[in-house]
């Protein structure tokens, strides 16, 4: 599927522009906190709702291949909804969350799809984070830096390692311990 | 991603640093080799993390900015802000915590302790001719596994503290236990050379140095200092110079080694 006109803000939040949050937190922030308080919630658990679905959103951003191929609110919408009804499903107010017509709209695509993507991605970021935590200093400092597409060669001077290759073994070495930390925290959950 | 020659391999492709004939092979392999796939797949996850993760600062910065105009915490209902934009509403808003984020903000001290143990020489400016060239690294073995070797904590902490004779005792324990681990190989071998097992540390040197591995060219350039230190400047000469001139990591230093044997062979 071809990307949405709205595919823009997700190539502005990947880029690290986050000046286009003033036009969504305009266009959707209210609609959202009107569902959440006429669902059983108040105004801080919209809020609560609508910033992690927004850091959601930002993190599949931040996935080099994620393409939006249906308009954003639609998309902000769903990720909220399940994020409400998972806190009422956690407090066993399910029962309270009045029947929700989704507005569908021309071109919405393939949203469900994208919904669970962007949920999937944020599952799994929330436990390499736990796992991250747990990765000495030297390696978290070093795994970062080759995210932001510094050379090896350059990271080993930064770091004052003496190649590439010594940045590149650490990073396999570091690589492999946080994958077992991650999986671990995986089977636990 | 269990092997480390393809976890380089897809560390240099990332970055871009294959050469033309390296990237093909690799790109070929791709399409057969399900694990290489893999192992592609969970780096790029690891890289929208962390890419993620380095913006999230800016991004709370952001939401607790917005927070004020669409969350303020007055009676006044959100549908009214839609309607008022910007007509100073009061700000008061809860910028609410995202959750834990301690690991990320965390480190400035600690990265400097791990800055200042990054490099590791214990020879500088001591009398041996081979120590002007002994530069050893921190050893890492325990990050490399959730599951608890003692000797591999043992040996880090020995090794990285200049005690060769206990790091050489775990080490030599904890390769049984882990003989894929090249990385302990070698600490072995220096540990060996420091505490006078030259023999040892030559065979283990020499053992990197003939293999296929990632640690071939460091078994070549240790094996050469090895030779340097039992005064058979030939052979560690011939070892020296068969590490390639444009060895990304140990070119220049193969270089000063030559220089060095250079002067040394003019002065006897």
């Amino acid at each position: 599927m071809s990307p949405h006109p709205d595919h823009k803000l997700i190539l502005a939040l990947r880029a690290g522009d986050f000046s286009v949050l003033d036009a969504v937190y305009r266009d959707h922030a209210a609609a959202i906190t009107s569902w959440v308080t006429k669902n059983s919630g108040d105004l801080a658990d919209a809020q609560d709702v609508f910033q992690e679905s927004i850091v959601a959103l930002h993190q599949k951003a931040n996935d080099a291949d994620f393409v939006l191929t249906c308009p954003l609110g639609a998309l902000l919408f769903l990720i909220c909804r399940n994020k409400w009804l998972y806190q009422l499903r956690k407090k066993n107010r399910e029962r309270q969350v009045r029947s929700l017509t989704i507005p569908q709209s021309e071109g919405e695509g393939n949203v469900h799809e994208l919904l669970e993507a962007v949920e999937e991605e944020n599952l799994r970021q929330q436990r390499m984070r736990a796992a991250f935590a747990k990765l000495s200093e030297l390696c978290q400092r070093l795994l970062k830096l080759l995210a932001t597409g510094m050379s090896g060669a350059d990271i080993a001077q930064k770091l004052e390692m003496q190649s590439a290759g010594t940045v590149y073994r650490r990073r396999h070495a570091c690589g492999t311990r946080w994958r077992s930390l991650y999986e671990v925290k995986t089977r636990v959950s | 991603m269990k092997n480390e020659e393809d976890d380089v391999r897809i560390s240099r492709y990332l970055g871009d640093e294959l050469t033309n004939d390296e990237k093909q092979a690799f790109e070929d392999r791709l399409s057969q080799d399900v694990e290489l796939r893999e192992g592609l797949q969970s780096r790029k996850q690891e890289r929208t993390f962390l890419k993620a993760e380095a913006s999230r600062a800016a991004l709370e910065a952001k939401m607790a900015e917005l927070a004020g105009t669409h969350f303020q915490t007055a009676a006044t209902p959100p549908e009214a802000d839609k309607k008022k934009p910007g007509c100073g509403v009061e700000t008061s808003a809860k910028v609410r915590s995202l959750g834990q984020r301690q690991w990320w903000a965390a480190g400035g001290i600690a990265a400097a302790v791990a800055l200042a143990l990054l490099i590791w020489n214990p020879f500088r400016g001591a009398e041996d001719d081979f120590r002007q060239f002994a530069t050893y690294e921190p050893l890492y073995l325990t990050e490399k596994s959730s599951e608890v070797i003692p000797a591999a904590a043992a040996a880090e902490a020995a090794f990285n503290a200049g005690e060769y004779t206990v790091a050489f005792e775990e080490l030599t324990k904890y390769l049984p236990q882990r003989p894929e681990d090249n990385e302990a190989r070698l600490a072995l071998g220096i540990a060996a050379l420091e505490t006078g097992r030259t023999e040892r540390a030559t065979s283990l040197f020499r053992k990197l140095a003939e293999g296929t591995t990632s640690f071939r060219s460091d078994g070549r350039y240790y094996l050469a200092l090895a030779q340097i230190e039992t005064g058979d400047l030939a052979a560690a000469r011939a070892t020296i110079t068969a590490l390639p001139t444009d060895d990304p990591d140990y070119a220049a230093r193969r270089q000063k080694l030559l220089d060095w044997l250079d002067e040394k062979s003019g002065t006897n």
